[in-house]
């Protein structure tokens, strides 16, 4: 029997569990009581950022750009029936993903869950590519990238990661580019599958109407042992400095879209969770919506309510991003900039820090409905090597000394760019 | 009772719906008032946006963010949508349970009174709202005007709409027209309040584990004070045929064109045949077992997005693409001919059931999340029958290959809008 390791939480009331299987996979279980549905994700720890193999002792091989999501789409096939097919059989909705830092395979349904997971493990273990599907892919995902082409928010968040990162390939589309994907080969999907596809380097997440017993006995009948291969993320020594200041783009918009990033150095391979909520919250300090500048910069009409702030942060980057649309990017940019300057003199209030603290607490409360957050959640946590529950703790710990402590670190003008996409009329 | 979907007219054009379960961490209550999609949208679709923006407890959006803030996130949303030809205008109050309160203060209670505060007692300053507030608004909407405009999609589905609609009350966008926005007075959003509580029809729902009687009884009790109540419902006009192909092009400097396509469902009234013609909506562009899906997207590699779309409530489909613009004519022969081949019969026994078990995962797990349960009472916002989601799979369970050929008949392509593409997608360059 395995050793199955027990993650509470009293305050929730809820459970999940954690198993490491004989064949080196990751198995967490979070049983949700009267649900209907289940979800499962397995994930390898192998995305966008990966533009380079590298076997541990082996030498390290360059990969084009975009070659984890185009293995992603072509996992589905297979030399029979591809996925999409046999999950058409049992009528689970599944789906897939890639992340700068992952890549994802997913389904949920309300009823055949052993036979769903089956499709699912078997067809990740066992790849087909041919050189004909691979060059049908090409025109599929050439269309893919093309659709972001088009839109304004995912043009203005790239342009901005070229003016952070010289080398940090967290800069790159996704998807990479056509002409990048255009060197991708079957041979070369494979190399990268039997690679990073192991089992060793990938975790399976369950959520919902599911049981610990139920998924083990699944997994028992369904995983084959393969040998272990060590991958490695190499560092990509990407220096402190930013490349540049500013970047500005002309595109088919009336109001422009800007976003305003804050590079960070980075000494641990990823920021840990305390570090992220401590951002999430400075973050709301300076612009929430309970801050004094959000609610001037809105009566001045110089954003609107689409803006916002995302802390952008995975293996080797870490960026604070206010983002939005505005007909005057530099002067919302320059208000936030000296509502930092003027936050670092004053510190932050501790009446302020315990209402954002309670609205994150209850905002996380909130998130444990979901059973397809919930086990993407387990998954990204997993991988960057946290425990999920560990969140809601925390925010009962922090304290406004860290917070302030944090911030002698973060949002520093020197490393700072704004990236704006403009109409064509008008000069920025 | 638990785990339930409870309707109950409370009395005549005031409905309350409820599901009540202690599975969530959450609660979501909404209020949904319900008027005809006519004359001046802007002037009513703009007060959810106003009223939840500050009421006379919290003057301004600063008060009561913060407010909001201390009832741990509690989030209170306001939205505004077409349900056929009608204008459903909502807010929105999510919550977290009572028992995940840190002091063990009642949070629901209070976000229950504060959401009643939003909806009947505005910050009002002698018969109008305030001008400041009046004059950010105006602004925001015809920023998100502006914004639709840059989302390319979004954008030439709404072109192909005005075009196919033009004659229509359903060609009317929810945001407003950009030419009735400016000269709106605070004035006469006021008087639109008055006559907003006086003649919508209202759905309150209530899903979690909130207490649904005391909820009830103070939504009812603001109502009573309303003077001279009378309820105004509008009625789509359904359109069953087109009469023949209308075409609209733009030209603009993107990477790709966005191709939409419009058609006509046969109905003479909304819903009719709705689980027959919902079959046969996944089997052409739903699924990835979908015609749409399997043919123009992986067997000829013309798009990444090929996919059809049911309104029911209008009763017209729609096919959305974006395709490189030199294919944008052999993409709409494509999506044309299979829509022929399924007229012609093309639709297999093993097709069909792939569909039913899909769509009946899919209806099935509404019930798991607490915005799903929300979203499937709101989605029958118009209707005076409530079906559940297994009343609806048990109606596609009766559906026929023959019922799918027929509904396949009853489809005739009305608009085809195509922005079309020009650039070429280059990038900004670093300063």
């Amino acid at each position: 029997m395995a050793n199955v390791i027990e993650h509470r939480n009293e305050l929730l009331g809820d459970a999940y569990y954690e198993v490491r299987h004989e064949t080196g996979l990751t198995i967490l279980v979070y049983p949700k009581a009267g649900y209907s549905t289940s979800y499962a994700v397995i994930g390898t720890n192998y995305g966008s950022i990966d533009d380079a193999l590298k076997v541990k002792g082996g030498e390290e091989k360059v990969l084009p750009w975009g070659t984890a999501h185009f293995l992603e789409h072509k996992l589905f096939e297979s030399e029979e029936l591809d996925a999409f097919e046999r999950f058409a059989e049992t009528g689970a909705s599944a789906n897939a993903y890639t992340t700068f830092d992952r890549t994802c395979y997913l389904f949920s349904c309300s009823s055949n869950f052993r036979k769903n997971l089956e499709i699912l493990l078997d067809f990740v273990q066992h790849p087909y590519f041919t050189q004909q599907t691979v060059e049908k892919e090409q025109g599929i995902i050439g269309q893919e990238i093309r659709m972001y082409l088009d839109e304004p928010g995912w043009q203005v968040l790239f342009n901005l990661l070229k003016c952070l990162y010289h080398r940090h390939p967290v800069k790159v589309d996704i998807a990479g580019t056509e002409e990048s994907i255009s060197h991708i080969t079957a041979d070369l999907l494979y190399e990268c599958y039997e690679s990073f596809y192991n089992l060793n380097n990938m975790v399976l997440a369950c959520a919902g109407n599911v049981t610990v017993d139920e998924v083990l006995a699944i997994c028992d009948g369904a995983l084959q042992k393969t040998p272990e291969v060590l991958v490695e993320r190499p560092d990509k020594g990407e220096p402190a400095e930013i490349v540049g200041p500013s970047i500005a783009q002309e595109f088919a918009v009336t109001i422009p879209t800007f976003a305003l990033g804050f590079k960070e150095t980075h000494e641990t391979p990823v920021r840990n969770m305390k570090e992220r909520i401590l951002t999430d919250i400075l973050m709301d300090v300076v612009a929430g919506e309970t801050s004094e500048l959000y609610e001037r910069l809105l009566q001045e009409g110089l954003i609107d309510t689409g803006f916002g702030y995302e802390y952008f942060t995975g293996p080797g980057y870490a960026t604070v991003i206010f983002e939005g649309r505005s007909r005057d990017p530099e002067k919302v940019a320059d208000a936030i900039k000296a509502e930092i300057r003027k936050l670092r003199g004053t510190g932050v209030d501790p009446v302020v820090f315990d209402r954002l603290r309670k609205m994150n607490y209850g905002k996380t409360v909130m998130s444990y409905n979901d059973i397809d957050g919930l086990a993407n959640g387990l998954v990204g946590a997993y991988m960057s090597g946290a425990e999920l529950f560990e969140e809601l703790d925390l925010y009962r710990e922090i304290t406004v000394e860290d917070a302030n402590e944090q911030l002698g670190r973060q949002m520093l003008e020197e490393y700072s760019a704004l990236s704006v996409v403009h109409g064509p009329d008008e000069t920025i | 009772m638990d785990n339930t979907f409870v309707i109950h007219d409370a009395e005549p054009g005031f409905r309350v719906c409820s599901y009540h379960t202690d599975r969530f961490k959450t609660g979501i209550l909404s209020v949904n008032l319900v008027v005809p999609l006519a004359g001046n949208v802007a002037e009513k679709s703009l007060l959810p946006s106003l009223l939840c923006a500050s009421c006379a407890e919290y003057p301004d959006l600063l008060s009561l963010n913060r407010k909001l803030a201390e009832l741990y996130g509690a989030e209170l949303t306001p939205s505004a949508s077409k349900h056929g030809e009608n204008l459903v205008l909502r807010i929105t109050m999510t919550m977290i349970g009572d028992r995940f309160a840190l002091d063990g203060e009642s949070i629901s209670v209070e976000c229950a009174r504060l959401l009643c505060k939003a909806l009947f007692e505005p910050n009002v300053e002698n018969g109008a709202f305030r001008p400041d507030e009046v004059a950010r608004e105006k602004r925001i909407r015809l920023d998100r005007i502006e914004a639709l405009k840059s989302s390319k999609r979004a954008y030439a589905q709404k072109q192909m709409l005005e075009l196919m609609c033009a004659d229509e009350a359903y060609s009317l966008s929810v945001l407003g027209e950009e030419e009735d926005i400016p000269v709106l007075t605070p004035e006469q959003l006021y008087a639109s309040w008055q006559d907003l509580l006086k003649t919508a029809f209202v759905q309150l729902q209530v899903v979690g584990d909130l207490e649904v009687e005391p909820i009830t009884a103070l939504f009812r009790e603001y109502f009573d004070r309303v003077e001279d109540r009378h309820v105004v419902r509008g009625e789509t006009v359904v359109i069953p045929f087109a009469e023949s192909v209308k075409r609209g092009e733009e030209e603009q400097d993107i990477a790709q064109s966005k191709l939409v396509m419009g058609f006509r469902c046969g109905m003479h009234e909304p819903f009719e045949n709705y689980a027959a013609m919902r079959t046969f909506t996944d089997l052409f562009g739903g699924g990835t077992y979908s015609r749409l899906f399997m043919n123009v997207r992986e067997k000829q590699s013309l798009c990444y997005y090929c996919a059809a779309r049911l309104t029911a409530a209008k009763g017209i489909l729609t096919v959305q693409s974006g395709v490189e613009t030199g294919n944008a004519e052999r993409a709409e022969k494509e999506i044309l001919k299979q829509l022929d081949e399924m007229k012609a019969g093309g639709v297999t026994v093993e097709d069909l059931e792939k569909s039913k078990r899909s769509m009946e995962d899919f209806f099935l797990s509404v019930f798991d999340t607490p915005e799903e349960l929300d979203g499937w009472l709101f989605s029958q916002v118009t209707d005076d029958e409530f079906q559940t989601p297994e009343d609806l799979v048990a109606d596609m369970k009766e559906v026929t290959v023959e019922q799918v050929v027929e509904m396949a008949n009853n489809i005739s392509l009305d608009t085809v809008f195509l922005l079309k593409g020009n650039g070429t997608g280059d990038d900004g360059e670093v300063d």
